[in-house]
């Protein structure tokens, strides 16, 4: 295995150095491209793929099935091979920028397909009735939402294309397994060529894979309202849940309530400080306030002041809480104050209420609605989510909050009378301090 | 069209239809080797020894990270090892990494209460698993298995590029050396196609129609 390895042929590929370098140039303007069109097809298959039109989802369909179903070397030898019997010649870069873009194409579709059908169908009609075309819907309200769902599968799918050009070699591609691939032919030195490539690879997808990581991590992270189905789903698999805040309401938010905290918390460290928490009005805003408190105790905020790399504001910032993942005890709840039904009633009522608050807000327009809805820069303008909003519901640990309206069913839409200031300071939490 | 009933005799259609066997050989072999060092390495992740945790995690994230067709070169050129062991190794060193994540997403969807009740019952560490755990892990997993098996059905197609294994993909190729007028060339790429497609379709068609009765029993 030494002879395979021997440092002479290790001197020889180093003196191929711009080969190689011109090779993995080569992986990586076909990696670029070829993401290019696949990201293009992907995103317009997959929203048709959602489309009312039964012939627009049929199409969307074929195209799955056919280009997931047959191996992409063989789509790559029908342009290769094929083609030129009908006149349309391509070169063998142009063939993996064009085969593996449609081929990962299919791929990224059904992903898009998936981040929107995560999305609360609630979310849709709430859009609808607010007036949004349904082009705006799309692009205005569910894709960038769907987007924190989409991301990290996305960023598997763009390792995985840039492993896929190495067919190419197979067609005198050019790229870097085709020069690992010829070198290793000429001289019969395989071992260091190899090894060359598999560290090359390795360098391109290594970087896309731990960011998908990170993605669904910061994903599970980020404030992340779970409304509707999606609830139900993390409701039955609690151990699902991830580090990180978690906006949960609905059927989660119940089943979390009603005794599954402690399992959550066991499971994953960590239940979800929901910090900014949909409506401070809502009796489910004080429950999950109550969650908050959990992690947040551990972070020594006062509200209103600023501790160097934990608190901003009285709120802690994310290095104080990724600190302090650490169950701190049990808190007794029992019971959920509603059924899993009416909370994800409720969740929805919010969600469209936040739509409606946005718009008002921004004065009817609706880009700004929109970024006040999904970007923090547009919160802040508007002023929700300000660092010292969500001062109040910050409780040290041992003086939780209790809920505020005691566990009578919160009537779905008992909360319409509330008062309308969301900014009121101390919010719903306020009540318990 | 001549042409193309020249093409579609018995012999030929069974000389692909017998690459087709060698394809889903490979396939189901390699898959079964990796299901078995998958839930090596799996366990090998959940270890309370970090060594061995750290090795299970490096091995997993080098074969996630490199193309499939590399290790194939590897096991042919660099181990030299005869063309079907060959194949069988490479797919099953790659895919392994694909299944050790698949065999965790599975045991991490058993619910902890289930570990509990298990233990609850006097069952010892190796019959909660065989009893209890593994059953229902199992039928978590199969769904993505069987994916698996498409993808690895489908990456079979690399075999002969690189060794001259005479797969589905091969077979089509050999056939194309006695036609040469457009139309027949174009008729073995379709029937090439349509064979992967109807056994890769049908398997994926079966995923989803098992995942839609998961769905369905909750």
């Amino acid at each position: 295995m030494a002879e395979v390895f021997a440092p002479y042929k290790w001197a020889a590929l180093a003196e191929r150095w711009p080969d190689i370098l011109a090779a993995f140039g080569t992986t990586v303007a076909i990696s670029a491209l070829a993401l290019l069109i696949a990201l293009v097809l992907g995103f317009v298959f997959g929203v048709l793929s959602v489309s009312r039109h039964r012939a627009l989802r049929a199409v969307t369909r074929v195209y799955v099935e056919v280009v997931q179903n047959i191996p992409l070397l063989l789509q790559v030898f029908v342009l290769y091979a094929v083609f030129p019997l009908l006149g349309l010649s391509l070169a063998s870069f142009w063939i993996g920028v064009l085969a593996i873009g449609v081929y990962h194409g299919g791929y990224i579709s059904e992903v898009v397909r998936s981040g929107i059908g995560s999305i609360h169908r609630g979310q849709f009609e709430a859009a609808r009735s607010q007036g949004f075309s349904p082009t705006q819907v799309m692009t205005l309200v569910i894709l960038p939402q769907a987007m924190r769902i989409i991301l990290p599968p996305l960023a598997v799918q763009a390792a995985n294309l840039v492993k896929n050009t190495s067919v190419l070699a197979l067609i005198a591609g050019g790229e870097l397994m085709y020069f690992a691939n010829s070198f290793a032919g000429d001289t019969s030195y395989y071992g260091p060529a190899y090894v060359a490539a598999a560290v090359l690879y390795f360098a391109l997808c290594f970087p896309l894979s731990r960011g998908a990581v990170y993605l669904e991590r910061r994903m599970l992270a980020h404030r992340h309202v779970t409304t509707g189905d999606a609830t139900e789903e993390l409701a039955s698999d609690p151990l699902e849940v991830t580090p990180g805040s978690h906006d949960i309401t609905g059927h989660a938010a119940a089943g979390a309530l009603a005794g599954g905290v402690g399992t959550m918390m066991e499971g994953t460290t960590s239940l979800v400080p929901a910090r900014r928490v949909p409506s401070p009005r809502h009796p489910l805003h004080a429950w999950s306030v109550t969650i908050v408190a959990w992690d947040v105790a551990l972070a020594p905020c006062v509200p209103g002041e600023d501790v160097p790399g934990a608190c901003a504001g009285g709120v802690p910032t994310a290095a104080a809480l990724t600190g302090s993942f650490a169950p701190v005890g049990s808190v007794p709840f029992r019971r959920a104050p509603f059924s899993g039904n009416q909370a994800a009633e409720i969740a929805d009522d919010i969600g469209r209420e936040l739509a409606q608050e946005a718009l008002d807000a921004s004065g009817g327009d609706r880009g700004r609605a929109w970024q006040a809805l999904h970007t923090r820069a547009g919160r802040r303008r508007l002023g929700h989510g300000r660092p010292g909003a969500g001062a109040g519901r910050t409780t040290p640990h041992g003086a939780l909050p209790r809920p505020r309206r005691g566990r009578g069913p919160a009537a779905p839409g008992g909360h319409r009378g509330a008062p309308r200031d969301p900014r009121r300071p101390g919010g719903g939490g306020g009540g318990a301090r | 069209m001549s042409d193309v009933m020249a093409l579609l005799t018995w012999t030929n259609i069974r000389f692909l239809l017998e690459g087709l066997g060698l394809t889903l050989v490979i396939a189901a072999l390699s898959i079964a080797c990796s299901a078995v060092l998958g839930a090596v390495l799996s366990v090998m992740r959940g270890s309370r020894i970090r060594a061995l945790r750290a090795l299970a995690a490096a091995y997993v994230e080098l074969f996630k990270n490199t193309p499939l067709l590399l290790w194939i070169m590897f096991t042919f050129f660099v181990a030299q090892l005869p063309p079907l062991p060959a194949a069988v190794l490479a797919f099953t060193l790659f895919t392994s990494a694909s299944v050790a994540e698949i065999v965790r997403g599975g045991l991490a969807g058993v619910p902890r209460g289930q570990y509990e009740a298990a233990r609850s019952q006097g069952l010892s560490g190796a019959q909660m698993y065989v009893h209890i755990i593994l059953p229902q892990a199992l039928r978590n997993m199969v769904p993505a298995l069987l994916s698996q098996f498409v993808t690895t059905i489908k990456d079979t197609s690399y075999l002969w590029g690189a060794m001259a294994l005479q797969e589905l993909m091969g077979r089509g190729m050999i056939l194309m050396n006695s036609y040469n007028s457009t139309v027949q060339i174009f008729a073995i790429f379709a029937l090439m196609a349509l064979l992967y497609f109807i056994v890769c379709f049908t398997l994926s068609q079966a995923v989803r129609a098992y995942q839609r009765r998961l769905r369905g029993d909750r």
